[in-house]
């Protein structure tokens, strides 16, 4: 489809006015009359059994509304659960998620009490009043030592720590590796990682006298959230609805159901008052879930030209305490084997996969789920094996990536990668960066002692999952269409319900240019309604890259559907036949006689108002439909991404001095939004790899619960971006959208960690963040 | 609960006088019972910034003070900064320049830009980010909030009568 009017068009957002005046409705600036404030009581202990939790004390404190335990609640609430269809995923071991521990906490944070008081101040004054008897058990910290017989366990009834495992050969990699000219082995250890939305978690639950429950929650999944809190709470779903206006960012974290979700509601219904409680950030950074830890020993074989001969990977992820629900903790390990063959021709591919549970916060989604540790693991190797074949990485690179005459190619991993322009964007890439103008400008620098270096990365994102791929590939519980409910009023105005969720993305705007474009329609006659329950039509919400895809798809389909409608009725009312009218410019006209035509505005006043009388049998006197679209396979975003780094040698400090991005996401509905979500994704990897990590120490108690030890980077940090498009439309998803919302983290790390390697003559980097201290070390090992 | 105070402050041109707790963050005094609810919490230990308000023209974090503390001080928060018909012009380049996507860090964004435009040069680009390094955003890379506070510094300083 060509750019029109509005799609492709830099548009200014529409929600922006409520964001800059401060309007917008974040749940923890909603107070409700007779609300009352929730603050729980979490595990001190990584790994213990709960012996006694006496909450006498609390409940006598004045301002204290009630005091409940896991005893309390455990018969009253269903734990949260992951259903993973072991048919498919057959060595997966479950694990429910008590909403509030009765038994044993498996990581600190873990929720043991739980404290409503007319104030925060009050609630969490009778925290401090609750004894909890702990008989502390051995924690497990380590995946490796976790997998032995002597360790500890976490979970009793598996007899071992593994909460699932994989390993599949395809090719000869054995032949593959012994007809090698060089061989790079190598060990990545890639640091614990968190979302950290500048809002917290939070959830306000009211129960009305019609025994309506309303929970606001800052969540990305609201319909999902409303099904398992029904579920949870044995409660009908048409009595709940799950509103999460405005959320103040998620990029993954958000989009799993939390503990914190039903005991809300549960406390409002027991109380039959309004009831708020609000994560502080000390809190979120335990009772939030983690992500991306890992340990892979890798190893890339190539011949003496700098041709990939075969890949062996084995990954162990440590996935925390417990299977995240509705995504498994999981997903993040098998993406990572998904993705490590990238965008590469390569014929033999070996791997073992293992996720370990340890005493930590659990591993969930977190933007560019497996995608930026498989970059890091398949791109650092190929530098590496460029640097020991005395070649520049932009050889071997542009040597191995698939080409536009290859597509669509099936990678090693069994990925369909479909029309895109994997070469293209990294030719692209390397001539904006001026690639080999730098590397002369590097040599000559190096003579004055100035240590630049610069990295290359690229990557191949799946975008639009749909419920094949969740049900029978991932072997989930859950499908992944999406839906759009469109509803025509009768001025000629159309309002878009959609079950996705906007928290930042734009929604709001983009999906509006969609509509007025496919309708003919004025941008301002279009409005989207997303993330409320009782207004959109049933939805997945928002992750994995898939609104554009899912939810313009539906739109997409929703828009044919209503011009074949308009097109029926307007024939009827102006008294011709169907087949002799068409749809053109937001008007039905009559074939060969242009002056005969009803635009939108007067068939909707028609239909809707005033002439349901003239409508043909069959035809409803309404404008209204609901679209939904399922992709039938995945459709691939690319991108290419170089660095140029300054390192000194001395005080190990790094500066990045360039960043190139090209990105190609099929057709664009609106490049400022794409070009933002770049912008941000790229800060997030930057901050990934030079300054973020959820430490643990060894008796598995967190390092890091506060900015002064995680460090989120900040506007010294992240570079200035140039960011470049190619536009590669998908011939899989209606409108030619592809996914991109998490593309810019993928090659963050790698980018960074090549350009670094480079500067210090090709050293080997198997962690970060890259801290001073690192880089010093780095600096004295490397040429 | 005997241990109050009560406290005179002017807030958005408005004198409010309330009986407090000492206790009582004032943020919370803002949020909770002022219902000025752009005022947000993203870490109550000062490092964040999204609380940031204008206390007798210094931007200050709301969360890092108590409310008794405020006592006669003049406050501004974002819901001062433009009546309902107009975008204060850096209301207006945060949204022209795509200065924001969740909007959670957009407020205390503003009020600090609002004090850095006042009361410093601003000649470069370094100097902004310097002055934006208190306030974190996760969603924009902080390229785009950059280049907003460089248009609403154009734009504030020629509007200015000489």
């Amino acid at each position: 489809m060509p750019a029109g009017r509005f799609i492709g068009a830099r548009l200014p957002r529409v929600e922006d006015p409520k964001f800059v005046r401060g309007t917008a409705n974040y749940v923890g600036g909603i107070v409700l009359p007779g609300m009352v404030h929730l603050a729980f009581v979490r595990s001190r202990y990584a790994h213990a059994r709960i012996r006694n939790v006496d909450v006498s004390k609390a409940k006598s404190l004045p301002g204290v509304v009630g005091v409940w335990t896991g005893q309390d609640t455990r018969d009253q609430i269903e734990p949260l659960r992951c259903i993973v269809n072991t048919n498919i995923v057959r060595n997966f071991k479950a694990s429910d998620i008590h909403v509030v521990k009765f038994d044993k906490a498996r990581y600190v944070g873990e929720i043991l009490a739980v404290v409503a008081a007319e104030s925060r101040y009050i609630a969490e004054d009778a925290v401090e009043l609750i004894d909890v008897d702990y008989e502390e058990l051995e924690p497990v910290f380590d995946v490796e030592k976790a997998m032995t017989k002597e360790s500890p366990l976490l979970h009793e009834e598996w007899g071992d720590n593994i909460m699932d495992s994989a390993a599949h050969e395809i090719g000869k990699v054995d032949a593959a590796f012994a007809a090698a000219a060089v061989v790079v082995k190598q060990r990545f250890h890639t640091p614990r990682h968190q979302a950290v939305p500048m809002e917290t978690r939070g959830c306000l639950a009211s129960f009305d006298d019609l025994k309506r429950l309303t929970l606001w929650s800052s969540t990305q999944i609201p319909h999902v959230v409303r099904t398992e809190v029904a579920r949870m709470l044995r409660y009908p779903d048409h009595l709940i609805t799950v509103n999460a206006q405005d959320v103040g960012g998620g990029f993954g974290v958000k989009c799993n159901v939390f503990p914190e979700e039903p005991i809300t509601s549960w406390v409002a219904m027991q109380l039959g008052r309004p009831v708020r409680w609000i994560e502080d950030r000390a809190e979120s950074f335990v009772a939030s879930y983690q992500s991306k830890e890992e340990v892979i020993d890798a190893e890339l074989a190539v011949d003496s030209e700098g041709t990939i001969l075969g890949v062996k990977a084995r990954i162990i992820c440590d996935a925390g305490a417990y299977c995240t629900a509705p995504f498994p903790s999981t997903i993040e390990p098998y993406m990572v084997i998904e993705n490590i063959p990238g965008p590469y021709t390569i014929k033999n591919y070996k791997f073992d996969m293992y996720a370990m549970v340890t005493n930590k916060t659990p591993s969930a989604p977190y933007r560019g789920v497996g995608g930026e540790i498989a970059a890091l693991t398949i791109d650092h190797m190929i530098h590496l094996a460029a640097k020991k074949l005395g070649k520049d990485p932009a050889e071997l690179f542009r040597k191995n990536i698939v080409k536009r005459e290859q597509l669509p190619y099936t990678t090693i991993a069994g990925m369909v990668l479909d029309n895109a322009s994997y070469s293209e964007s990294l030719e692209k890439a390397l001539d904006i960066i001026g690639y080999d103008k730098l590397r002369n400008e590097h040599a000559e620098l190096r003579k004055n002692g100035v240590y630049r270096g610069v990295g290359i990365s690229t990557y191949a994102q799946g975008t639009g999952y749909g419920s094949k791929v969740m049900t029978g590939v991932f072997g989930l519980d859950i499908s992944s269409y999406e839906s759009a409910h469109f509803r025509m009023d009768p001025g000629g105005h159309v309002t878009v319900g959609v079950g996705t969720h906007s928290h930042g993305q734009g929604h709001e705007t983009a999906y509006a240019q969609i509509v007025a474009e496919r309708l003919g329609m004025p941008f301002e006659d279009v409005t989207i309604v997303t993330n409320d329950t009782s207004k959109t039509p049933f939805g997945w919400g928002t992750w994995g890259s898939r609104s554009a895809v899912t939810a313009g798809g539906a739109l997409v389909v929703g828009c044919d559907r209503m011009v074949k409608k308009l097109e029926r009725v307007a024939a009827a009312l102006m008294e011709v036949s169907a087949a002799d009218v068409e749809f053109k410019e937001g008007a039905v006209v009559v074939k060969g006689a242009p002056s005969k035509r009803m635009p939108i505005k007067e068939i909707a006043r028609a239909v809707i108002y005033n002439r349901a009388a003239a409508m043909p049998d069959g035809e409803d006197a309404n404008l209204e439909l609901t679209a939904t679209f399922d992709p039938p396979q995945l459709s691939f975003s690319n991108s290419t991404h170089v660095s140029e780094i300054e390192v000194n040698r001395e005080t190990g400090q790094l500066k990045i001095l360039k960043y190139v991005v090209v990105q190609d996401c099929g057709q664009i509905i609106n490049p400022t939004l794409v070009e933002g979500q770049i912008h941000g994704a790229v800060a997030q990897g930057v901050g990934a790899v030079l300054l973020e990590d959820n430490a643990y120490d060894e008796s598995c108690q967190p390092r890091a619960i506060s900015f002064m030890d995680y460090l989120l980077p900040t506007a010294m940090d992240v570079p200035n971006m140039t960011v470049a498009h190619l536009e590669t439309p998908s011939q899989i998803m209606p409108g030619g959208f592809k996914g991109m919302g998490e593309g810019g983290i993928i090659s963050g790390p790698a980018v960074i960690i090549n350009a670094l390697s480079d500067a210090l003559g090709g050293v080997a980097i198997g962690t970060y963040p890259l801290t001073p201290e690192r880089v010093y070390q780095l600096a004295q090992m490397g040429a | 609960m005997s241990d109050t105070h009560k406290i005179r402050v002017t807030i958005n041109g408005k004198l409010y006088e309330r009986e407090v707790e000492s206790r009582l963050l004032l943020g919370d005094f803002l949020r909770e019972e002022l219902m000025l609810s752009s005022v947000h919490f993203g870490c109550e230990h000062g490092v964040c910034g999204a609380c940031t308000i204008l206390l007798d023209g210094a931007s200050v974090r709301s969360c890092l003070m108590f409310a008794v503390q405020a006592d006669g001080a003049n406050i501004a928060t974002v819901e001062g900064l433009a009546d309902v018909r107009k975008l204060h012009p850096l209301q207006q380049s945060f949204a022209d320049c795509h200065g924001l996507q969740c909007g959670f860090c957009t407020p205390g964004m503003l009020m600090t830009a609002s004090d850095l435009i006042k009361n410093f040069p601003l000649s470069s680009e370094e100097e902004i980010r310097v002055g934006l390094s208190g306030n974190l955003c996760r969603c924009t890379g902080y390229q785009n909030i950059v280049k907003a506070v460089q248009q609403a510094a154009k734009t504030m300083r020629e509007d200015k009568p000489a």
